[in-house]
């Protein structure tokens, strides 16, 4: 229960660079969210902090202890597994209790632990059977139990809900933070669903091909994105980008695109004419109609990708790809007209030539 | 069709194979009940013109001092062998990198020379030994002494064998009884052990059955006869000639404790191979 300080990390295996000088700070009492794409450098982080794998360069703290060349027997953390790795040959109870038994402590103690872990996880019911006699999601709950069930200086958690099914990872999502925040801690989860870290999370790092884009608090960070890179991987659904000029226009500024024409908000209108400028829009903030709307875009529907309760819509309109989210299930046929209606408020400004942000909406 | 004629070639194969085992086997057994005249005049493979099992009998009597005493020697040398073997298997799979990639190939070099070129060395070192210690310590000719040469000779094999199971450990559960707080040791006895019995007893009958029908290292590591079971059954091989019913009822008995071991502890073995090659449990 400690803040988790990670300085200036870097680690190659065979040449290939995973992390090229990773810093963040995970507070105590906060779940902090390592978000990236596949091979990002997620699980290689944590296997540092949990001391399974030495940084070649870069320093690992526990508080103010520095346990970079402490093995992870010594370290007290609690790990959980994308593959879960459970005891094959141990029950479920043995499982959980192994932390404790390692730790030391009286049967009795461990009994009473094993049964307060099993009861917030509610898995009470199957502590005598064996890995193999329980189902995934079980299995899955028995990892978190095992890792939480001690007093651990951090709990670290690699990706736990991606081999889950769909609705297991929802119901899971929701329960886990509650889980957490009864057992107190220093909580570092790497995750690459974004809905997954937003709905968790406290605070978020950002990395990409082993580097930190960003860090800070999870809203913040994805409601101000700092470059196109983190509005583009740290976005649900991904952002669209539509690229623009500024030129004036009748005595305004505004942004000129090959699809749609926006007036400059207030805090740019010191940007000058022959800027180039990448409007970023979430498919969240367009609307659609099958009728034609004053001041619609037309677009031709290429296909709809239909996500639990909400479906995905990818248009085209003069050549550009633009993706469209509803929150319900909506079929369109391809090659069907579209009309859309972007909510020109929402839009997102960055810098074309360093991909910075410019200006986020209020 | 194909298919099919597969099989058969697959059939005569093994009963070719199969009959080349079986003859002498045969042999040894129809021998060892004849009388010695009958041996002496009847062709190899003929069954005995009246059962003599008084032959057994008196092989029996002559063998079984010299067989509890290999098994006093072979069977602890063994397990700790194996024992060792596993634990540094387990040691070289935790260290992984350079000492995963360079330490079983060095190894496997030390398992590959032959008796013949180690003995004038161990010989010498046991010699040296001695006249240490003031001879307080005697190895030649002793039972402890023949132990530790086993021990010592076996052990490398025996980590090898075991490296091609620790390998297959899954490294994530292992990973996880570290992040638990498990000492390496604890690790192996709680975790990594249980996982590997499969091919820790495989390990366990390949080395037990090869000490047993060891005679190189006995022979030069003892006087006489009667230490190790192979010395014994060679001393039918006497200079004014073989005792051939008597010989052939002590290699019959000398060879039943590993080929017993064997079908009792078979299915272990096979399941420990399986183990490696991924088929198992």
């Amino acid at each position: 229960m400690v803040d988790v300080i990670v300085k200036g990390i870097k680690k190659s295996y065979r040449r290939r660079e995973v992390l090229r000088g990773v810093s963040f700070e995970a507070l105590d009492g906060k779940i902090t969210v390592i978000y990236g794409p596949v091979g990002a450098g997620k699980t290689t982080i944590l296997r540092i902090i949990a001391g399974l794998e030495k940084p070649d360069e870069g320093r690992v703290y526990f508080g103010d202890r520095d346990v970079t060349d402490i093995p992870p027997q010594d370290r007290n953390v609690g790990l959980v597994f994308q593959t879960f790795a459970l005891y094959p040959h141990l029950s479920v109870f043995e499982n959980i209790a192994m932390p404790l038994k390692a730790a030391g402590l009286p049967i009795e103690e461990i009994k009473r632990r094993v049964s307060w872990v099993a009861e917030l996880l509610r898995i009470s019911d199957i502590l005598e059977k064996g890995p193999a006699e329980i189902s995934g999601g079980q299995r899955q709950r028995v990892a978190i139990a095992r890792a939480l069930v001690k007093d651990a200086a951090v709990y670290l958690f690699d990706e736990p809900l991606t081999n889950l099914d769909y609705k297991i990872r929802e119901a899971m999502r929701g329960e886990l933070k509650k889980i957490l925040r009864e057992r107190g801690g220093t909580f570092i989860w790497a995750t690459g669903d974004p809905q997954e870290a937003l709905a968790l999370g406290d605070y978020v790092v950002v990395i990409h091909n082993g580097v930190v884009l960003d860090a800070g608090q999870i809203h913040e960070v994805y409601n101000r994105p700092k470059n196109t890179l983190i509005a583009k991987y740290f976005s649900y659904p991904s952002m669209n980008f539509i690229e623009g000029i500024v030129v004036s226009k009748d005595q305004k500024r505004v942004v000129e695109s090959e699809i749609v024409v926006v007036e400059l908000p207030d805090a740019l209108k010191s940007l000058p004419v022959g800027s180039e400028v990448i409007l970023g829009i979430r498919p969240t903030h367009i609307k659609i109609s099958t009728s034609p709307i004053p001041g619609g875009l037309e677009s031709t529907v290429l296909l709809t990708e239909v996500l639990g309760s909400e479906t995905l819509i990818h248009v085209e309109v003069k050549n550009k790809r633009l993706v469209v989210h509803v929150p319900e299930i909506v079929r369109l046929i391809p090659g069907s007209k579209l009309f859309l209606k972007l909510d020109y408020s929402r839009i997102y400004y960055f810098d074309k030539s360093t991909g910075n942000l410019l200006h986020a909406p209020g | 069709m194909k298919f099919k004629l597969n099989i058969v070639v697959a059939v005569v194969i093994l009963a070719v194979v199969g009959i080349f085992w079986v003859i002498p086997l045969y042999a040894l057994l129809v021998g060892s009940i004849k009388s010695l005249a009958d041996t002496m005049s009847s062709p190899l493979l003929d069954l005995p013109r009246e059962l003599d099992l008084g032959t057994i009998a008196r092989a029996f009597n002559l063998l079984a001092g010299t067989m509890v005493n290999t098994a006093i020697i072979t069977i602890p040398a063994a397990f700790i062998a194996v024992t060792v073997g596993s634990i540094a298997a387990f040691g070289i799979y935790l260290k992984g990198g350079k000492v995963a990639d360079y330490l079983p190939p060095l190894i496997a070099i030390t398992t590959y020379i032959p008796y013949q070129a180690l003995i004038v060395p161990l010989i010498t070192l046991i010699r040296w030994i001695e006249e240490a210690t003031g001879r307080l310590i005697v190895l030649y000719d002793t039972n402890y002494g023949l132990f530790l040469v086993f021990l010592l000779y076996y052990t490398p094999m025996a980590t090898l064998l075991m490296f091609i199971f620790t390998n297959n450990l899954p490294r994530e559960v292992i990973e996880a009884a570290l992040v638990d707080g498990l000492k390496p040791m604890t690790a192996y006895r709680r975790i990594a052990l249980p996982l590997l019995s499969p091919g820790y007893v495989a390990a366990l009958i390949f080395i037990l059955i090869n000490m047993w029908n060891n005679f190189f290292i006995p022979l030069s590591m003892t006087r006489g006869y009667e230490k190790h079971v192979t010395l014994k059954i060679f001393s039918y091989v006497g200079q004014a000639g073989t005792i051939y019913n008597e010989m052939f009822a002590a290699a019959l008995i000398g060879s039943l404790p590993p080929l017993i071991i064997f079908i009792l502890m078979g299915r272990y073995f096979v399941r420990g191979l399986l183990a490696f090659t991924g088929g198992g449990r």
